[in-house]
C-alpha cells in the first residue's frame, strides 16, 4: 500500500509492502513496535532506535516526537487520486471561519458583519485562562459572519467569525 | 511548629510537603474536586478536599481553608505561590484563627501589594524607581499630559496587577487612551480594581531579581539575584543565575538596594525583589514579590541554601539559617514546562498525560506536580513542571539543560518543552546577550524554522507503518467486510495474523 504523509507541511510517498518500506522511492529496512504498557512505539531502523507516541484522531495522527508534537495526515494513494479529480480537500473560495482555539470566554468583537479588514488584523478577543487572547484574520477581506456576542462563553470549535476574502 | 497546612496545589504544593517531611513536620494537602488525584493529595500526611474545581470555590476559598486547617489540627498555612499567598486579608485571617502564616506579616503584604503605595515607600527608603505616576489615572486625558512629561515610550500598567497582567507599552500618543480602556478592563476583570498608572519604559532592559531572606529577629539577606528576562507577555519561561551580565560589585550594590527594600516593609521569609536593569547598569525597583517564587530553585542550586525549609524554621521563630555574603558556586538554569503549545501560538493545552518520563542523572532536579494520569484542564495556572539543572559553568549548565530536555517526555499534550529545546541551541541565548525583548525578537522566530528533515522523514515512516498496521488488523479482525470471496487469499491471511500478533 502506498500513503501520502504530510507531516509539519512536508510531504513523503511512503509504500509499505511486508517487511519493507520505502520513503520517496528509497528502500528503508524499518520495523515499527509497540512498547508495552506505554503509548509509545519504537521505529527500529538500521541507525538505531526511536520511541515516538503515536495517537490517531479523526482526520490524522498526533505525533510526539522528544520535545515536539506534530500532526500527520495520512491518504493513500486511491483516495489521493480520487482527490485530486475532485478537488476536495481544499479550501474553497478564500473562505475562512475563525474558530475558538480554546475554550473561553469573548471579551469583545473588534468587528461587525460588513467590516473590511487587513490579513493579521484583530477580529475578536478571547479570555481563557485569565488571559486575553487577539485571535486574528488569516486573510485580508470583509467579514461575512459574527456568530458570538461579547460576554458569551464558547466551547473549543466554535466559529466565532467568517471572513471572505475580497478581490 | 507540628503541621503545616499547604494552601495550593500542583507541583509548589509538592515542593512544600517534602520540605516538612524532611522537617519532621505534618502536611496537610486541600485539594479541589478536579485535583483528587494530584500527586501532593498522596504526598500528604492528611488531605482535605475543599471544594469544586473554580479556584474560587476552593483553593481561594479562606473561609474553607480555615475550616481544613482547624479540622486536622493544623498548626501553620504555607500559601505557596499564586492563589491568596498575597492576599494580606488571607495572612491575617490566618493569624486570627490563631495560626502561623508562613510568609511575610500582613502589614508587609500589603505594603508591596498595592503598586503605587509600594512606589512610595521605595523612593522614601532610597532605592531607585521607574520615572513615572504614583497616583492611579483618573482618564486617557490625565494619562496623556503624564506621558508627554516623562516622554514615550511609556508603560500603562494595573495598580493590582502581578504577573504581566493588566500591563501594556505604549509607544505614541495616539495608541495612548486605546491602551489606557483597556488595561482598565483588563485590571477589572483580572482584579476587580480598574486603577492603573503610568510608567516611563525602559528600552531594552533585562528582568533581574534578588532573593532576600529575613528572620523574625531583624535579620535580612539576599542570596543573589536571578535572570529571568526570557519572557513571553510577561510570563518568565527561563530563569538562570547568576545572570550573564551581574558582576560581584553590581551584584552587591542590587542585593543591598533589596535588603533595603525589604527592611523597610519590616519583611520576614523569603521574598523577591524585581528590578530593570538597563544596558547600563542603571537598576530600578519594579516589584516585590511577597512569596516563594517559581523560579526559586536555582538559587537554591548555586547557593547551596533550601528556601522553603528557611521559611519553615522562620516562622517557627528560629534565626536565619543563611550565612551572609554567599557567594555563586557554578550556574542553574530553570525550564517552565507549561500546558502551552509553542508551535500552535503558545494557546493553552489540555488532555491527560498518557506517558511521563523525568529526566535524572548528574545535576537535574524536576519539581513536578503531574503523573502519568493527570488530567490537564484550564482550571488552574498552565505550570506542570520545572525542570532545572546545574552546571561548573553557564555552558556545561546548558549543555546539561539539553541533555534533559532530551531526556524528558511528556505524552498527551503539548507542552512548553518544544521552545527551550530551541531556546538552548540558540547562539543568542548563548552567547548570554539577551534582554526581555528575547522572546519576541528572537525566541518565536526559532518555532519558524521547520523542523529537520531527516526527524521529519522518520516521523513519516512510523506514522505511515502505523497506519499500515491499523488497516491490517480491521481488515483481519473484520474479513466479512471484504466480501469479495478472496478470504482465503494468502495476503488476508498475514494480515489476519498480523493483526493478531
Amino acid at each position: 500500500m502506498k500513503y501520502t504523509v504530510t507531516i509539519q507541511g512536508r510531504a513523503f510517498e511512503i509504500e509499505v509492502r511486508g517487511g519493507e518500506a520505502r520513503v520517496d522511492g528509497q528502500v528503508v529496512h524499518a520495523a515499527l513496535h509497540a512498547i508495552p504498557g506505554t503509548p509509545l512505539r519504537a521505529l527500529t531502523l538500521p541507525t538505531g532506535v526511536t520511541a515516538y507516541a503515536l495517537a490517531r484522531h479523526d482526520v490524522g495522527w498526533t505525533v510526539h516526537a522528544g520535545a515536539d508534537v506534530w500532526d500527520a495526515r495520512v491518504v493513500d494513494e486511491r483516495t489521493r487520486r480520487l482527490q485530486e479529480v475532485t478537488g476536495g480537500g481544499r479550501a474553497g473560495g478564500g473562505h475562512v471561519a475563525v474558530k475558538a482555539p480554546m475554550p473561553g470566554r469573548v471579551v469583545r468583537l473588534e468587528v461587525e458583519v460588513g467590516s473590511q479588514v487587513r490579513q493579521g488584523q484583530g477580529l475578536v478577543v478571547l479570555e481563557a485562562m485569565k488571559m486575553e487572547n487577539e485571535l486574528t484574520s488569516g486573510i485580508a477581506g470583509r467579514v461575512t459572519a459574527v456568530h458570538v456576542q461579547a460576554g458569551a462563553a464558547v466551547a473549543k470549535g466554535t466559529v466565532l467569525v467568517e471572513v471572505a476574502a475580497e478581490g | 511548629m507540628k503541621r503545616v497546612l499547604v494552601a495550593n496545589r500542583g507541583e509548589i504544593a509538592c515542593r512544600i510537603i517534602r520540605a516538612c517531611r524532611e522537617e519532621g513536620i505534618e502536611a496537610v494537602a486541600v485539594f479541589s474536586e478536579a485535583d483528587r488525584f494530584s500527586p501532593h493529595v498522596q504526598a500528604a500526611d492528611v488531605a482535605v478536599e475543599i471544594g469544586p474545581a473554580p479556584s474560587a470555590e476552593s483553593y481561594l476559598h479562606v473561609e474553607r481553608l480555615l475550616e481544613a486547617a482547624r479540622r486536622t489540627g493544623a498548626d501553620a498555612v504555607h500559601p505557596g505561590y499564586g492563589f491568596l499567598s498575597e492576599r494580606a486579608h488571607f495572612a491575617e485571617a490566618v493569624e486570627g484563627a490563631g495560626l502561623r502564616f508562613i510568609g511575610p506579616p500582613p502589614a508587609a503584604i500589603r505594603a508591596m501589594g498595592e503598586k503605587t503605595e509600594a512606589r512610595r515607600r521605595m523612593e522614601a527608603a532610597g532605592v531607585p524607581v521607574v520615572p513615572g505616576t504614583i497616583d492611579a489615572l483618573k482618564d486617557p486625558q490625565e494619562a496623556l499630559a503624564v506621558a508627554e512629561r516623562i516622554g514615550y515610550p511609556v508603560m500603562v500598567k494595573a495598580a493590582a496587577g502581578g504577573g504581566g497582567k493588566g500591563m501594556r507599552r505604549v509607544a505614541d500618543g495616539a495608541a495612548l487612551p486605546g491602551a489606557f480602556r483597556a488595561a482598565v478592563s483588563e485590571a477589572k476583570s483580572a482584579f476587580g480594581d480598574g486603577s492603573v498608572y503610568l510608567e516611563k519604559f525602559i528600552e531594552r532592559p533585562r528582568h533581574v531579581e534578588v532573593q532576600v531572606v529575613a528572620d523574625a529577629h531583624g535579620r535580612v539577606v539576599h542570596v543573589g539575584e536571578r535572570e529571568c528576562s526570557v519572557q513571553r507577555r510577561h510570563q518568565k519561561l527561563i530563569e538562570e543565575t547568576p545572570s550573564p551580565v551581574v558582576d560581584p560589585d553590581l551584584r552587591a550594590r542590587m542585593g543591598q538596594a533589596a535588603v533595603q527594600a525589604a527592611r523597610s516593609v519590616g519583611y520576614r521569609s523569603a521574598g523577591t525583589v524585581e528590578f530593570l536593569l538597563a544596558p547600563d547598569g542603571t537598576f530600578y525597583f519594579l516589584e516585590m514579590n511577597t512569596r516563594i517564587q517559581v523560579e526559586h530553585p536555582i538559587t537554591e542550586l548555586v547557593y547551596g541554601v533550601d528556601l522553603v525549609r528557611e521559611q519553615l524554621r522562620i516562622a517557627d521563630g528560629m534565626p536565619l539559617g543563611i550565612a551572609d555574603g554567599l557567594r555563586p558556586r557554578g550556574h542553574a538554569i530553570e525550564c517552565r514546562i507549561t500546558a502551552e503549545d509553542p508551535l500552535g501560538g503558545f494557546l493553552p493545552a489540555t488532555g491527560r498525560i498518557t506517558y511521563l518520563r523525568v529526566p535524572s542523572g548528574p545535576g537535574v532536579r524536576w519539581d513536578g506536580g503531574i503523573e502519568t494520569g493527570s488530567d490537564i484542564g484550564l482550571d488552574y495556572d498552565p505550570l506542570l513542571g520545572k525542570l532545572i539543572v546545574w552546571g561548573e559553568s553557564r555552558e556545561r549548565a546548558i549543555r546539561r539543560m539539553r541533555r534533559a530536555l532530551d531526556e524528558l517526555l511528556i505524552v498527551g499534550l503539548p507542552t512548553s518543552q518544544a521552545f527551550h529545546r530551541r531556546v538552548v541551541d540558540d547562539p543568542v541565548f548563548q552567547s548570554g546577550a539577551y534582554d526581555i525583548g528575547y522572546v519576541d525578537h528572537v525566541g518565536l522566530k526559532l518555532l519558524d524554522v521547520p523542523p529537520a528533515e531527516v526527524a521529519l522523514r522518520h516521523a513519516a515512516l512510523a506514522v505511515a507503518l502505523a497506519e499500515h498496521e491499523s488497516r491490517q488488523a480491521s481488515v483481519a479482525l473484520a474479513p466479512e467486510l471484504v466480501g469479495d470471496g478472496s478470504g482465503g487469499s494468502a495476503w488476508l491471511r498475514a494480515a489476519r495474523l498480523r493483526g493478531l500478533r
